[in-house]
């Protein structure tokens, strides 16, 4: 109970900080890093909230030291495809190890106690 | 794509899309709920919060699967290109379910005894476990945080800003959010209901899935490995006949990035076959209106030149091509990649 309490108040703060930091990012930053949200509506700007308040540290950094997008020619996507089929050969695996725990009585893996079926 | 941002880029598809969705989604819980208090009744029944706590996790797992489905069937038909333009309204959309879900359950399960909410439902055990079994929940917590972050960084913006690789690697994690689902379901409701009717559904699911993206990419990687040896100059495309109106082939050079070489009404164009957006397969689009779109999201391209329409500024490179003898040629050369 401790550390849940300890987790979920350091994810809260974290979060407070970053509402604060998203309402001035939305407002003012946004069209400091990304000439394309100069004068959009607010409609966009609501939107951009979550993650704003999310992402705040990778932003703020971004904000202080705003760099001119480079756009590059478009890689290619063939090293994406491939971790895409590597993946799906592994999750089956990990699906049935998962539900053959379950299935089993979903053992604590602390060893505290078992489900009784 | 440089145009000022919007919320949203509704056109009359993706507005009937997600009307349709939005439909489904009131059916679905309307339907379970009502079934739900019909047939458990009497001594055994469920109360009506716990019905639409269960009601809305079965449709967000549901809907993950369709969001999951669509990519892979997209690449292996066309029929199901336009589910794909909008699947990440679809995304949020499961997200938005699943934080209904979520908060739902934290209200009705976590408000007894007077500790954090948050925290006894994220400690508690599935009923008809015994106190010590895994916690349940937070698996279903983890994923919930990546379906946010998926969908809160799902506008343009975030991947202008973002970069496509950052961004694609973070909508990775759905796989992940995935996997912790399926823990959430085994190590929760497969205890205190130990019926196969779950073993079997996510078993399904799961075998469904997996089939489909198998599937996909080994014809992708087919596909990929027909490079042709020629290291620069003139490469043969194929015949022109092979391809049919408003389509494409894709070529591809060794060393080189995929060239899509379109046949229009204007002629034959061959085009930077990886699109600026998020790269996707130009070669797998078709020519709507006279651009080059793209299957994934639909940017579109000029054939002639690579540039977007008007107000868009992106370009894709052209490649020279001629057509010998019915044959279509194609010139790449100097570092494309
Ligand atoms: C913080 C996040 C979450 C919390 C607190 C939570 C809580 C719960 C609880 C307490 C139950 C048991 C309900 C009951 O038996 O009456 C449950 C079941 C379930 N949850 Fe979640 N959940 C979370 C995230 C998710 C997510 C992200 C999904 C799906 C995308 C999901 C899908 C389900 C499903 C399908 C069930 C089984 C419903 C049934 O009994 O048929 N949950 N959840
Ligand atoms: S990858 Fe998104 S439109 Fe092409």
């Amino acid at each position: 109970m401790a550390g849940m309490d300890w987790f979920l108040a350091i994810l809260g703060g974290y979060l407070a900080i970053g509402a604060v930091f998203a309402v001035a990012f939305v407002t003012r930053g946004a069209e400091r890093i990304d000439a394309n949200a100069r004068g959009a509506g607010w409609g966009f700007r609501l939107m951009a909230v979550p993650g704003s308040a999310a992402l705040w540290p990778w932003l703020a950094m971004k904000w202080a030291r705003p760099r001119r997008v480079v756009t590059l020619t478009p890689r290619d996507t063939l090293a994406h495809r491939r971790v895409h089929l590597l993946a799906w050969c592994v999750i089956p695996l990990l699906v049935v190890a998962i539900v053959a725990w379950g299935w089993l009585g979903g053992v604590d893996p602390t060893g505290v106690g078992a489900v009784s079926p | 794509m440089s145009a000022t941002y919007r919320a949203v880029n509704w056109n009359a598809h993706k507005k009937k899309y997600d009307l349709i969705a939005l439909a489904c989604v009131a059916l679905f819980v309307a339907v379970y709920v009502g079934v739900g208090s019909l047939v458990f009744r009497g001594n055994g029944a469920i109360s009506a919060p716990v019905l639409a706590i269960r009601a809305l996790g079965v449709c967000a797992v549901v809907m993950l699967h369709v969001v999951l489905m669509i990519g892979p069937m997209a690449r292996l038909t066309h029929l199901a290109a336009p589910l794909l333009y909008n699947r990440r309204h679809l995304g949020v959309m499961t997200f938005v379910v699943a934080l209904a879900h979520a908060a739902l359950a934290t209200l009705y399960y976590g408000s007894f005894g007077g500790a954090n909410p948050l925290t006894v439902v994220l400690t508690m055990s599935g009923s008809g476990a015994s106190p010590g079994a895994f916690p349940f929940v937070v698996p279903g917590a983890v994923a919930l945080m990546v379906l946010f972050l998926m969908a809160a960084t799902s506008h343009d913006f975030w991947l202008a800003n973002l970069g496509a690789w950052w961004w694609k690697w973070i909508h990775m994690g759905v796989y992940g959010a995935y996997v912790c689902i399926v823990g959430h379901l085994a190590l929760g409701v497969m205890q205190s209901e130990k019926s196969v009717v779950y073993l079997v559904m996510i078993l399904v699911g799961a075998g469904l899935l997996s089939g489909l993206h198998i599937a996909a990419g080994v014809r992708a990687w087919k596909r990929d490995a027909r490079t042709d040896d020629a290291v620069q100059g003139w490469i043969d495309a194929g015949a022109l006949d092979a391809i049919p109106m408003g389509c494409a082939i894709s070529v591809r050079a060794r060393g080189h990035a995929p060239v899509a070489v379109y046949r229009h009404e204007g002629g034959v164009s061959a085009i930077h076959g990886v699109c600026a957006h998020q790269g996707g397969p130009l070669a797998e689009g078709r020519v709507v209106g006279g651009c080059v779109t793209c299957p994934w999201h639909g940017y579109q391209y000029k054939p002639e030149d690579g540039c977007a329409p008007a107000p868009y500024d992106d370009k894709l490179a052209t490649h020279e091509v001629k057509v010998v003898d019915g044959r279509v040629m194609v010139r790449i050369e100097g570092d494309s990649r």
